[in-house]
């Protein structure tokens, strides 16, 4: 027969385990809004039952078998590692897309087309100035017109160029705070891991830890892609490009180092191995990608576009008379019309902004001959930019019309990894989310079986009490 | 699938997030009138803008050259048209002069007239519109007609033409370039590559009339009738015929450009037109999805709020 106790024993099960049910319930309720966070669970078991089995022939000759009560066996944590992987990963795709959209969008910002703010119009009002002159080249009114839009163009050609500028510098910068956080993440890591294995190895399971860890994982996984290896008793290695960033305890750390070869922009090395870092997508990607590719590609394609002008309106230019030069044959004094090489250095040449009769518009020392003015006039239309296929017309509006694809397509892509994301972390929330309505509902549960099990204990108390002070009593 | 609160505010928000998107782009495109505010927004389209915005411009150029020519050129023909008018008359005072009958002194009041017929014929020549002179060819800022006066006799003995013309080509550069191949033409482009000639060159036109009527002049001086009826009157006969021939050749240049320009007007409204189907934003269309949005919106918002704030604790005592 089991003791005399064993009811109380019962209930006292019961009460204790009731009550870890009503604080795992707590729990949940207070992180209901805590990012990251899953929702735990108090594994509530029956406890093992009496008398127990193969006993032989020491088995006592009772019903049974009987039940001993209930215990918490363990608090587990409601968590999909899959859907998490896939969240990481799909993170890091995002990751990279936002980096070069936000980009496109700087450069579009600088360009400022298809406005009536940008190049194209400033190189549409220098060609009708040029258009007049030729003309009118006698006018001093029609020359000083030139000599302004001559450098209203080349004030937004640099404008624009200026604008691209720090573009590229303010990523370098980005990219410097990024490492400092992964460095500092890692280290997190390491230090969740060990507090892990402290209390895996004690047997139980550490919730909170495995959350917080889950987090930086996933916040690391925005920045560069990273592979997490799972280790004995629940750490975990993490790799990114190959090479082991954290391993139990330890991290390596990542050099941000700046490359005098590249003009000061850095490159990511492994303190210690002085490996190059491998890094395929992510943040980081997106960003050395916008660093290294396209703000240089489209600040080069302003530069080819500015050369060009420069060029070929000079070597018109050259060939032409200024007003009131010696006429034929004298030869033609024109001489420089722009000044520089490229989108930053171009300008109007200081002697024509000093003196508009020096434009050179006539051909043949003539003053009413503006046939050289009509030919620096033909320079945007004329098909000598891309080997000889485009004009610099088209060249900019193709340029911009690039830029438009590029940045269409980011913005498609970021949206689409949004709504994959809102999708994949409304399945994590399906498992691991709290609903507040659940926890109310096993806290009414919970808060009925307590009131019951202290009821039972009541009564056994008072069976007992029947049984010890008012049993073989009799006579006294 | 369960469904927990931070499912149905976070679904909530996300859909919020999207319908407040596209109300930004819709109020933005009816505030700016606008449909391509960036490269992004429509890629193809900004490359057309862009080409259009630049045909719009050079159409607008074009005009406003052809316009200009075509004023210069009726200039020059107002200019030619009065020369003709003196030329003619020189031609009847020749006749008359040419009369056995008519006395010398009366030769003489008929030479004065031809001196003054002289003049005015330089001075048309030396027509000017602002600073340019119309008839000296591409040497615009040099007065075309300079005279050399007798100083006994008042009377103009020579007349230069200082501009350049088929017949007075200045001095070829060195080489390279090629000079002009014809000398002296003002031109004007009315299209991309289309230039017109616009003006007439005055040692073609008018060198020869005013040659013509110095020697008319003289002879009736010298009272040489025989020159007179002869080989002056030829003379100023041959001078008038070119004149007219130089302004009908104007006159058919001027119709050209007059036809270029009508077509260019039509071309720049054309190319506004298309411009704007593709820069401007359409109203009524962006009106519509601003007003099913707006509902959206308010839908999102009603549902949205019905169902994140109830909770069972609000019906547990």
């Amino acid at each position: 027969m089991a003791g005399t106790f064993f009811g109380i024993e019962i209930a006292r099960r019961a009460l204790g385990a009731q009550q870890r049910a009503l604080d795992v319930a707590g729990h949940n309720i207070a992180n209901a809004n805590t990012k990251g966070y899953s929702r735990q669970v108090a594994h509530l078991v029956s406890t093992t039952a009496y008398p127990p089995a193969r006993l032989g022939i020491h088995r006592p000759e009772v019903a049974g078998q009987l039940g001993t009560g209930v215990t918490v066996a363990s608090i587990s944590r409601m968590h999909d590692a899959f859907i998490q992987n896939q969240i990481d990963g799909e993170t890091t795709v995002a990751g990279q897309w936002e980096m070069r959209q936000d980009a496109l969008t700087q450069i579009e910002q600088a360009f400022l087309e298809p406005s009536d703010a940008g190049v194209r119009s400033s190189l549409d009002k220098f060609w009708n100035a040029l258009q007049e002159l030729g003309g009118s080249s006698e006018s001093a009114g029609v020359r000083a017109a030139v000599t302004q839009h001559a450098l209203e163009l080349a004030g937004a050609i640099r404008g624009t160029a200026a604008r691209l500028d720090p573009l590229a510098k303010n990523i370098d910068q980005t990219i410097r705070e990024r490492v400092l956080r992964i460095n500092a993440i890692a280290g997190e890591i390491a230090g969740l891991n060990r507090e892990i294995a402290a209390v895996v190895a004690a047997g139980q399971t550490p919730n909170d830890f495995l959350d917080r860890r889950d987090q930086l994982i996933n916040e690391l996984s925005k920045i560069t892609d990273v592979a997490v290896i799972d280790r004995a008793q629940g750490q975990v290695a993490v790799s990114a490009g190959g090479i082991l960033l954290v391993e139990g305890e330890y991290t390596r750390t990542i050099e941000a180092v700046s490359d005098p070869a590249t003009n000061g922009f850095v490159r990511l090395q492994w303190e210690g191995l002085g490996a190059p870092v491998a890094i395929g997508s992510g943040e980081l990607a997106g960003l050395f990608e916008a660093r290294d590719q396209i703000i240089p590609e489209y600040a080069q394609k302003l530069d080819e576009l500015a050369f060009t002008l420069i060029t070929e309106i000079n070597n018109v230019h050259q060939n032409g008379y200024t007003l009131g030069a010696p006429p034929p044959p004298a030869g033609p004094d024109g001489g420089l019309f722009f000044t520089g090489t490229d989108a930053s250095t171009i300008d109007v040449h200081p002697a024509i902004q000093a003196d508009p009769n020096k434009i050179a518009a006539s051909a043949n020392g003539e003053s009413g001959n503006g046939d050289i003015a009509l030919q620096m006039a033909a320079v945007k239309s004329k098909k000598v930019m891309v080997n000889g296929t485009v004009s610099p017309s088209d060249f900019w509006a193709a340029t911009v019309a690039a830029l438009g694809v590029q940045a269409q397509e980011a913005d498609g892509i970021v949206e689409q990894q949004k709504l994959l994301l809102e999708h994949l972390s409304a399945l994590r929330e399906s498992v691991a989310g709290v609903s507040l309505d659940e926890e109310m509902i096993g806290l009414v549960q919970y808060q009925h079986a307590y009131g019951a099990a202290a009821r039972v204990m009541t009564t056994m108390d008072e069976a007992l009490d029947v049984l010890i002070n008012r049993m073989g009593i009799v006579g006294r | 699938m369960r469904v927990t609160n931070s499912m149905l505010t976070g679904r909530f928000l996300f859909n919020l997030q999207n319908v407040l998107s596209r109300l930004e782009r819709e109020q933005d495109t009816l505030s700016s009138g606008q449909r391509i505010r960036r490269p992004g927004d429509d890629p193809p389209g900004a490359y057309k803008a862009m080409r259009l915005s630049t045909a719009v411009s050079d159409t607008q150029q074009y005009v406003k050259n052809a316009e200009e020519a075509a004023s210069f050129m009726n200039i020059t023909d107002a200019a030619l048209n009065q020369a003709v008018l003196t030329i003619q008359r020189v031609r009847e005072l020749t006749i008359y002069g040419a009369n056995d009958t008519v006395p010398q002194p009366s030769r003489d009041a008929l030479a004065a007239e031809v001196e003054q017929a002289i003049h005015e014929l330089v001075q048309v020549g030396n027509t000017r519109v602002g600073e340019r002179h119309v008839f000296g060819g591409d040497r615009t800022l040099t007065t075309p007609f300079t005279t050399t006066v007798d100083p006994i006799t008042g009377l103009i003995t020579a007349v230069t033409y200082n501009g350049t013309g088929p017949l007075s080509p200045p001095p070829p550069p060195p080489p390279p370039p090629v000079p002009p191949p014809n000398p002296g033409i003002l031109w004007v482009e009315v299209g991309d590559g289309v230039k017109v000639a616009t003006n007439v060159t005055g040692d073609v036109a008018l060198q020869p009339v005013i040659a013509a009527a110095i020697q008319v002049r003289d002879d009736l001086l010298g009272g040489n009738v025989a020159n007179l009826s002869g080989p002056d009157l030829q003379d100023v006969d041959d001078a008038m015929d070119d004149l007219l021939k130089h302004q009908a050749d104007l006159g058919a240049r001027t119709n050209r450009v007059e036809t270029v320009l009508q077509r260019l007007k039509r071309t720049d409204v054309d190319f506004q037109g298309m411009l704007s189907k593709t820069m401007d934003a359409d109203i009524p269309k962006t009106i519509v999805e601003l007003k099913q949005d707006e509902n959206v919106y308010r839908l999102a918002l009603s549902s949205g709020a019905r169902v994140i704030q109830p909770s069972l604790l609000d019906f547990l005592r």
